[in-house]
């Protein structure tokens, strides 16, 4: 349960990170060709696509990144594995 | 160069014309490139270039219609009646607005068989903006990037860029391009 759990985190995580170079990619491209149709419409489409998934992760596991932090009662950021260490319970897990 | 023309690329603001000027050949506002050394007619009516006032060619009889350059036959300007099988479909609004490639065809006409343009530099070959054909000495040319296939995103992860154009592997030596390949 918990090996599955750090599966779908680190998938998630992977998932985000993979979707922002997207977005990064294009946002770059766009720089230099502010008109192209192809590239805003694929910039609107990933963005999106990153925001849910990045709601998704922060809903089920904590903050992604220290400003989406609610900080409210107090300062969870701080609690949760860092993204490195899930990917070491990953990795552990599969070299048995 | 007009920096506070919020419609042009960088590319844009360098104007074709610093590339070309000295060699002979001129960028026509439609995009396509015409040898001013040579002397032919311009238009189906016989009309020629007389003068250039500020930027734009006149005909002899003064209908101020920008004439025709004779080896771009798929290109007429839609405001001008009285040649309109002869000069440029492109409307000014158009061009300001449309993808701009260093070649002046907008994205649409670049298709994988050429960009519908018929003149020499771009007829069955598609558009061609990597080639400078007159380049100046000491300059270094970057092309322009135009948007091309991409990568999923997974992929693109794993190579460093979304644009599979932009995949350029370093291999010291030739074991490492073999490890590479067996990946």
């Amino acid at each position: 349960m918990n090996n599955s759990c750090n599966d779908s985190r680190y998938t998630l995580e992977t998932k985000i990170s993979a979707l922002g170079l997207c977005v990064h990619e294009t946002a770059l491209f766009l720089n230099t060709h502010p008109h192209c149709k192809e590239a805003l419409d694929y910039f609107r489409c990933k963005r999106r696509e990153l925001f849910e998934l990045t709601e998704k992760y922060e809903e089920k596991y904590g903050p992604l990144t220290a400003f989406s932090d609610p900080a409210r009662d107090c300062w969870i950021w701080i609690d949760s594995p860092w993204p490195w260490q899930t990917q070491d319970m990953c990795a552990c897990r599969t070299k048995r | 160069m007009n920096y506070r023309d919020e419609n042009s690329t960088p590319r844009d603001r360098i104007s074709a014309e610093l590339f070309f000027r000295e060699y002979g050949t001129e960028i026509q506002r439609c995009g396509c490139r015409r040898d001013t050394r040579e002397d032919k007619p311009r238009c189906a009516n016989g009309c020629r270039e007389t003068e250039n006032r500020g930027g734009r060619r006149e005909r002899t009889d003064g209908c101020g219609c920008m004439p025709r350059d004779a080896s771009c036959a798929e290109r007429t300007r839609s405001y001008c009646e009285r040649h309109t099988n002869s000069v440029c479909t492109r409307s000014d609004t158009d061009r300001r607005t449309e993808s701009r490639t260093g070649c002046g065809c907008s994205t649409e006409r670049r298709t994988g068989t050429g960009c519908g343009c018929s003149t020499e530099r771009h007829r069955n070959t598609g558009c061609n903006d990597r080639v400078i054909p007159a380049p100046t000495l000491a300059m270094s040319y970057i092309p322009m990037q135009q948007w091309g296939e991409l990568m999923n995103c997974e992929t693109a992860l794993r190579e460093g860029t979304l644009f599979r154009e932009l995949v350029f592997p370093f291999f010291p030596t030739p074991w490492c391009q073999r490890k590479y390949r067996n990946l």
